[in-house]
């Protein structure tokens, strides 16, 4: 890293005062929501194990619809999983300066996104207790797991982007936990003097950290395209009516930069609200952020639309029964709601220049981006299974509370989890934020 | 005591693995159930008994699988001529009998009449004494009321109410005794005929529910079988006329929804076209009788008051008539009116215009078989249980039989059971009649117990089918049999020389096999009757066909009479005995409650099945819950859409509704019965159970139907199931 | 091995298929009861069977067709198909469901650990899930059939052609040096029909009955389009 200017020689300690006050002081609010989440887990936990001591019949699931809102939730959290790797990777790739303060807070949503879908894995599995039999181990009977299978694609790809999504958090992490090493004591420092491998700030290691994060960085995005066309195929090689699609890869990939995108927008106002973070986070960063938005939404309205059209144009019956049930049917309601949530109230809201500008206005089109994405993923595993080919079998499915309780208390650990690591790393990213001064690609 | 560390680690162990997988492996009780097996038992391997079907009239042959000495399941017995191996649902389910969670263990009384207190246990010799005594010091009438008897246990039976003086009923609900009569004014045959389906290429059936469980269910449905496809060039075809499509109209080519009480008429109208279109093989006088009968009433007037159209009716004539061997039959819920008997006499007089009888592909009478001696047993109908009910009895016995909840409590049978001394069952359920009695001494199961069984239909081949015990039964429970010969031997009666129900069959075999089979001596009966268990029971020889010489007129039609005006009351009600459920015997087995009604896949309940324009003009949603009222009563049900239903028609099945019955049958869904007005077909005083009109109130409130086809409680269900349909091109 | 090698000296697999014929079923459901009572399939009760969640591994699917009075039922009994080319066999992420080579689409219990995909890729939705450890009141489970597992809680289950009278019949077969007989080995379901309206046999025996009504030109497969092969045969009703 070169020497900052002497102009911004200045700044430096203030980005080091404002962006690890939050690690060295806490308000007692901070405990009230650690709290209150930790109730909200706890329920979820309940209801897990209630479900784990008497069966998954306390899903609201049955024949035909065998999947509900645990995969939809599974796909809803690798989508989230997106904003961190797309935010930090494709920007860092294309070197947008105004991704700076804006990176840590994706990745961190990413690694905790992911752990938050594997839960919902576990959820899921009629026979919870035999999850080892998807690792392929070496065992006397000889018996491997089917890679044949689109979920065995799945649990590997989820867990090759865990890995990665995890090492891509912690390499720019390392010159940050170096510099906490320094400043903070207390019982974090020997955990930041091991994780921080040493870093002493030499020419070297900088230069090793640089082509680290040159390598990994377009692998990730790379990865993260395909980790989500891979969830995609679970379903698009499926032979469900209206799953059974191509475009559902390239769909599901947009749909989870687009909730991703969603989600850091959120997370942006709620952490500058809570730390003051005016000065780093701006209102510019909302203005980009906005155009991301509106980008993403067209581009799934495109694949919705062709999605939708081809298979209401080419009216195979099996297939147009789901359309319908969206369309005017049984699901219209969610459908027309989501419709508007995703696609609408953006589309009219982002496409203002001044409204872009208002944080608050961009935090809540991310928030109904990713309740409607939600609804959307459901939408998109329901229907097509509660109208199987064989009409007798038609039915429907809402879910029962024990799902719901656990749906929730997931959302409740996700938000605890990225509560608590606000108080272990810096949510900006401190030594990229300096590197910013040297660039001069960001106004004061 | 001192813990070893290894000890104490491998509990460690274990109890990690238990609290880390719980539910997962269930403890094992028991391998193999006896430490010491009986011979015959070698485990993992099954046996296979032979025994005789009780759960309805037909008394199909059946084999019994037996392993480590559990019956596992009843199949049907591929010997056996009338049902060549094929079981029907209730036949199979038989097994639940046996395991019936709520069968009664022991004998038991009532202590008191009136109080509330239950039923207490006692030891067979005091049940048995208690109820000798009774009989004993008998003031009034002793009758018994019992399932329909055959074969020995009917001898056995009917001989020892000879001898106390006592009077023997059968009763079966809806007993098809119009059909009987109507052979009788006919052709007069006093017996079912055999209705060779299998030979017939054009059926005409009028309501004939032949395919739910009518008369013999399974070699009817082995008959229908081959009249439809088991003939090389020939597939017969099938008309059904009917109110209301039942699950055997289902099959039909083409329904015909007539209006409920003309079944008779459309006889008529048929008859009158081929008497005027064909050269009938009649001779000339009773060819002028059946014109006379016959032309009563002039067509277009028939087509008016039967709601089908005349060129229906004149092309169902004359497809009857080219037909090569049409056959006309009738029966159950659509013939179920006050003019049961005269419609059915109608009908089956096609047979005759047509020269039908005792000819391949119609109906045939063939020689009684043997032991059939239980045809001088009178029948109860619900009329004359109403008659007995006003008489005051003395005991009142009662045998696999539920008349409480089988007929509508508009007759006051009730009273029978209050006013009588003393009531005794020997029902293996406690169901609502049993549970009024002041004495239980429960039956075997079927599948326990030693018996043998004539079909009372006529049938081509002669047979005598056994039962035996194909388990050692469960509980401390009695045979009927040997409980009757208990009580014949405490009252000191003579002619009842042996001391178990299985040496009286036999003897009655020796007899039998003697004069059939000319098996003399006892090491030779030993091994014919060893055989005959072995096999399920005795056939073998082709019953001698009867020729019909007699040929009575056939009975003048009679309009039937409904309860209620079409004002006040514009509905039909349609009740009908559930294809799995019957009235209500098969209610107590779980396989049979969970079996999908086969049209509208409702299980574990009641339903009433409306046509979905009625429903809407009284604005009475899919699965909602609708009143049917009727000068008797109300029943709230819920309602489903049922296309093939007559819009002036509301139809509820029987089966469930029991007060009392175990608990998979107690205070399940309603007994259409309740709300029955007490009309009778007049000739045979059989409940005419569609008589009654009724009028439909919706209440608004949703019900739960159990539905396997859920789609249908979808509010754009009709559009959708309908239009879409895609099952066979 | 050696037991094996006194299979039928021809060496044809068995290829175990069936014959549906719709102009004879009339929907009185025997075959029901039979696979309940063979395989030990579970009374689920009435909860459980409102929730939808009632198991049969043979239904009766009833479609109508037309309007009052023009009104006709069709009954069509669906079971597992048993196809060729099954389509929730690749999805099964630990082989539970496999393909044996005389053509039965079989369900490892042991195996399944509940992700459900074959249950929704099946196209005839005959897969059922055990949601609860099934119950018996005592002494119903006196019934059970010790040849056949009982499928507890978290695992998929669904018809198997019997397969353990399959097994029966072909060791019986080979002790004695033969083939299995045309008729020798039939499913509950087809034994008990009283119409003879289900027939099953093997197809790689040009003789059997099985073999000759498949032929027959009222023939055709569910959702023949999906291209799934399916080993049942359906005879058309005709009109």
């Amino acid at each position: 890293m070169t020497t900052p200017a002497p102009a911004e020689e200045h700044q430096i300690p203030k980005i080091n005062r404002d962006l690890l006050a939050p690690l060295v002081t806490t308000h007692w609010s901070y405990f009230l929501l650690v709290g209150a989440l930790a109730c909200l887990v706890a329920a979820g936990a309940g209801a897990w194990s209630y479900q784990f001591r008497t069966g998954i019949g306390r899903t609201n699931l049955h024949p035909p619809v065998f999947w509900g809102v645990y995969i939809a939730s599974f796909i809803f959290w690798v989508g989230a999983s997106h904003s961190g790797t797309f935010i930090s990777g494709v920007l860092r790739l294309t070197k947008a300066e105004w991704r700076r303060p804006i990176t840590r807070i994706a990745e961190l949503m990413t690694s905790i996104s992911l752990m938050i879908a594997t839960l919902f894995v576990f959820y899921h599995l009629g026979r919870v207790w035999r999850w080892y039999y998807l690792i392929p181990y070496p065992n006397q009977r000889e018996i491997w797991p089917n890679f044949r299978s689109p979920l065995m694609w799945d649990a590997m790809a989820v867990f090759t982007y865990a890995t990665a999504s995890t090492i891509y958090l912690y390499l720019p992490l390392i010159p940050d936990f170096a510099l906490m090493r320094d400043r903070i004591e207390g019982w974090r420092k020997p955990l930041y003097r091991a994780l921080s491998l040493g870093w002493q700030g030499t020419q070297q290691q900088w230069q090793v950290l640089e082509t680290a994060m040159r390598i990994i960085t377009p692998l990730i995005v790379m990865v993260m395209v395909s980790v989500h066309s891979i969830v995609g195929w679970d379903f698009g090689v499926s032979l469900v009516p209206a799953w059974h699609s191509t475009i559902f890869a390239p769909y599901f990939v947009v749909g989870a930069v687009h909730s991703g995108v969603g989600l850091v927008v959120i997370g942006m106002y709620v952490l500058r609200k809570i730390y003051h973070l005016e000065d780093y986070i701006g209102r510019e960063h909302f203005d980009k952020m906005g155009k991301l938005l509106l980008l993403t939404t067209l581009g799934l309205a495109y694949l919705y639309f062709a999605e939708l059209l081809t298979i209401w144009y080419g009216n195979i019956p099996d297939h147009r029964w789901v359309v319908d049930a969206l369309l005017t049917g049984a699901f219209a309601g969610p459908f027309w709601f989501m419709v508007g949530c995703i696609y609408v109230i953006p589309l009219i809201t982002l496409t203002l220049p001044a409204f872009r500008h208002w944080p608050l206005g961009v935090m809540f089109i991310g928030l109904l981006i990713n309740i409607g994405m939600y609804i959307e993923r459901v939408l998109l595993i329901v229907p097509p299974l509660a109208y199987p080919r064989l009409p007798f079998n038609w039915d429907s499915y809402a879910p029962s509370w024990v799902e719901m309780t656990i749906v929730v208390g997931s959302l409740a650990l996700a938000v605890l989890l990225y509560v608590l690591a606000v108080k272990f790393v810096p949510i900006i990213s401190i030594w990229e934020e300096k590197e910013g001064l040297v660039h001069g690609g960001r106004q004061q | 005591m001192k813990l070893k560390r290894r000890t104490f680690i491998k509990a460690l162990g274990l109890a990690a693995a238990g609290s880390f997988l719980p539910g997962c492996e269930r403890e094992v009780h028991h391998l193999v159930p006896y430490v010491l097996p009986d011979d015959e038992i070698v485990p993992g391997v099954a046996d296979w008994y032979a025994s005789t079907c009780r759960e309805c009239q037909a008394g199909c042959g059946v084999v019994v699988r037996v392993m480590e000495g559990r019956a596992k399941k009843i199949e049907g017995n591929s010997e056996h001529p009338l049902n060549q191996g094929k079981l029907c649902a209730k036949g199979q389910a038989a097994l639940q009998g046996l395991y019936n969670p709520d069968r009664i263990r022991e004998p038991l009384r009532r202590p008191e009449r009136e109080g509330r207190r239950p039923f207490e246990p006692l030891a067979w010799e005091e049940a048995l004494t208690q109820l000798t005594e009774r009989l004993r010091k008998v003031q009034g009438p002793v009758i018994m009321i019992s399932r329909p008897l055959s074969g020995t246990l009917a001898e056995l039976v009917s001989t020892f109410m000879r001898a106390i003086d006592g009077e023997l009923y059968f009763y079966e609900p809806g007993a098809d005794l119009p059909l009987r009569a109507a052979s009788r004014a006919a052709f007069g045959m006093d017996a079912w005929p055999h209705i060779d389906l299998a030979g017939s290429d054009y059926v005409l059936s009028f309501g004939a529910p032949f395919l739910e469980g009518w008369l013999s269910p399974v070699s009817l449905g082995i008959a229908y079988g081959q009249m439809r496809q088991g003939r090389p060039l020939t597939r017969g075809r099938f008309v059904q006329v009917e109110p209301r499509l039942s699950l055997t109209g289902a099959s039909a080519d083409r329904w015909i929804p007539i209006r409920p009480g003309t079944a008779g008429l459309l006889a008529m109208g048929i008859g009158q076209i081929l008497l005027a279109e064909r050269p009938s093989a009649l001779p000339e006088t009773q060819r002028r009788t059946y014109e006379r009968i016959y032309g009563d009433i002039p067509l277009d007037r028939i087509a008016a008051l039967t709601d089908i159209p005349r060129e229906e009716l004149v092309r169902t004539a004359r497809e009857f008539g080219s037909a090569g061997a049409p056959l006309a039959i009738g029966g159950g819920a659509a013939c179920a009116h006050t003019n049961a008997t005269e419609s059915l006499a109608a009908i089956q007089g096609l047979n005759v215009v047509t020269g039908r009888i005792g000819r391949p592909g119609g109906l045939r009478f063939y020689e009684p078989a043997l032991f059939s001696g239980t045809q001088s047993i009178p029948w109860l109908t619900e009329r004359s249980l109403g008659e007995l009910a006003q008489r005051a009895l003395s005991v009142v016995l009662l045998y696999d039989s539920n008349p409480l909840h089988t007929a509508p409590p508009s007759i006051p049978l009730r009273r029978l059971f209050e006013q009588a001394d003393f009531v005794a069952s020997f029902s293996p359920f406690m169901d609502d009649s049993t549970s009024a009695a002041d004495l239980i001494l429960p039956d075997h199961s079927p599948l326990e117990s030693w018996g043998d069984h004539v079909q009372p239909t006529s049938f081509p081949t002669a047979i005598v089918s056994l039962s035996q015990p194909v388990v050692t039964p469960l509980y401390d429970t009695r045979a009927v049999g040997d409980t009757f010969l208990s009580l014949a031997h405490r009252l000191g009666l003579s002619g009842f020389p042996r001391e178990t129900f299985h040496a009286f069959l036999q003897d009655r075999w020796r007899r039998l096999l003697s004069e059939q089979a000319g098996t003399h001596g006892e090491e030779a009966f030993a091994a014919a009757w060893a055989h005959h268990v072995q096999q399920g029971g005795w056939w073998g020889r082709p019953g001698r066909e009867l020729t019909v010489t007699a040929a009575p007129p056939p009975l003048p039609h009679v309009p039937a009479t409904f309860d209620g005006d079409d004002q006040n009351w514009p509905l039909y009600f349609h009740p009908y005995p559930s294809p799995s459920l019957g009235q209500g015997r098969g209610a107590n087995l779980p396989w049979l409650q969970e079996l999908p009604d086969a049209l509208t896949s409702a299980m574990w309940g009641t339903w009433a099945e409306i046509n979905p324009h009625t429903a809407q003009a009284h604005g009475i949603r899919q699965g909602d819950i609708v009143r049917i009222v009727s000068r008797y009563g109300s029943i709230e049900v819920p309602a489903l859409y049922y296309p093939a239903i007559r819009p002036d028609v509301i139809a509820v099945p029987m089966g469930q509704g029991h007060q009392e019955y175990g608990r998979y049958a107690s205070r399940r869904g309603v007994n259409p019965q309740s709300i029955l007005a007490p009309l009778f077909d007049h000739r045979t005083g059989v409940l005419a159970s569609a008589a009654t009109r009724v009028r439909i109130e919706a209440t608004g409130r949703p019900g739960r139907p159990v539905l396997l086809e859920p789609s249908a409680l979808d509010p754009g269900h009709e559009l959708l199931t309908i239009g879409k349909a895609r099952s066979s091109p | 091995m050696s037991e094996h090698k006194e299979e039928p000296q021809d060496g044809r697999p068995y290829k175990w298929e069936m014959v549906i014929d719709l102009d004879r079923c009339t929907g009185c459901e025997a075959c029901v009861v039979a696979c309940h009572a063979e395989n030990n399939i579970r009374i689920s009760g009435e909860q459980e069977a409102a929730d939808g969640r009632a198991i049969n591994w043979i239904r009766i699917e009833r479609y109508w067709e037309g309007e009052y009075p023009n009104v006709k039922a069709r009954f069509m009994p669906v079971l597992c198909q048993h196809c060729g080319n099954a389509p929730c066999e690749p999805v099964c992420p630990v082989y539970a469901s496999y393909h044996t080579p005389d053509g039965l689409n079989a369900q490892v219990y042991n195996r399944c650990i509940g992700v459900r995909y074959c249950g929704n890729n099946c196209p005839y939705t005959v897969r059922q899930f055990n949601w609860f450890d099934p119950h018996w009141d005592a002494p119903l489970a006196e019934q059970l059939n010790p040849d056949v597992t009982v499928r507890q809680n978290g695992i998929m289950e669904k018809c198997t052609f019997c397969v353990q009278r399959i097994r029966q019949g072909k060791e019986q077969a080979e002790k004695e040096g033969r083939r299995v007989r045309d008729g020798e080995v039939v499913p509950a379901c087809v034994q008990s029909c009283p119409t003879s309206a289900l027939l099953f046999g093997d197809r790689n025996d040009p003789t059997s009955r099985v073999s000759q009504s498949a032929a027959s030109d009222r023939g055709f497969h569910l959702l023949e389009e999906l291209g799934t092969h399916p080993a049942i045969t359906y005879l058309k009703r005709l009109p």
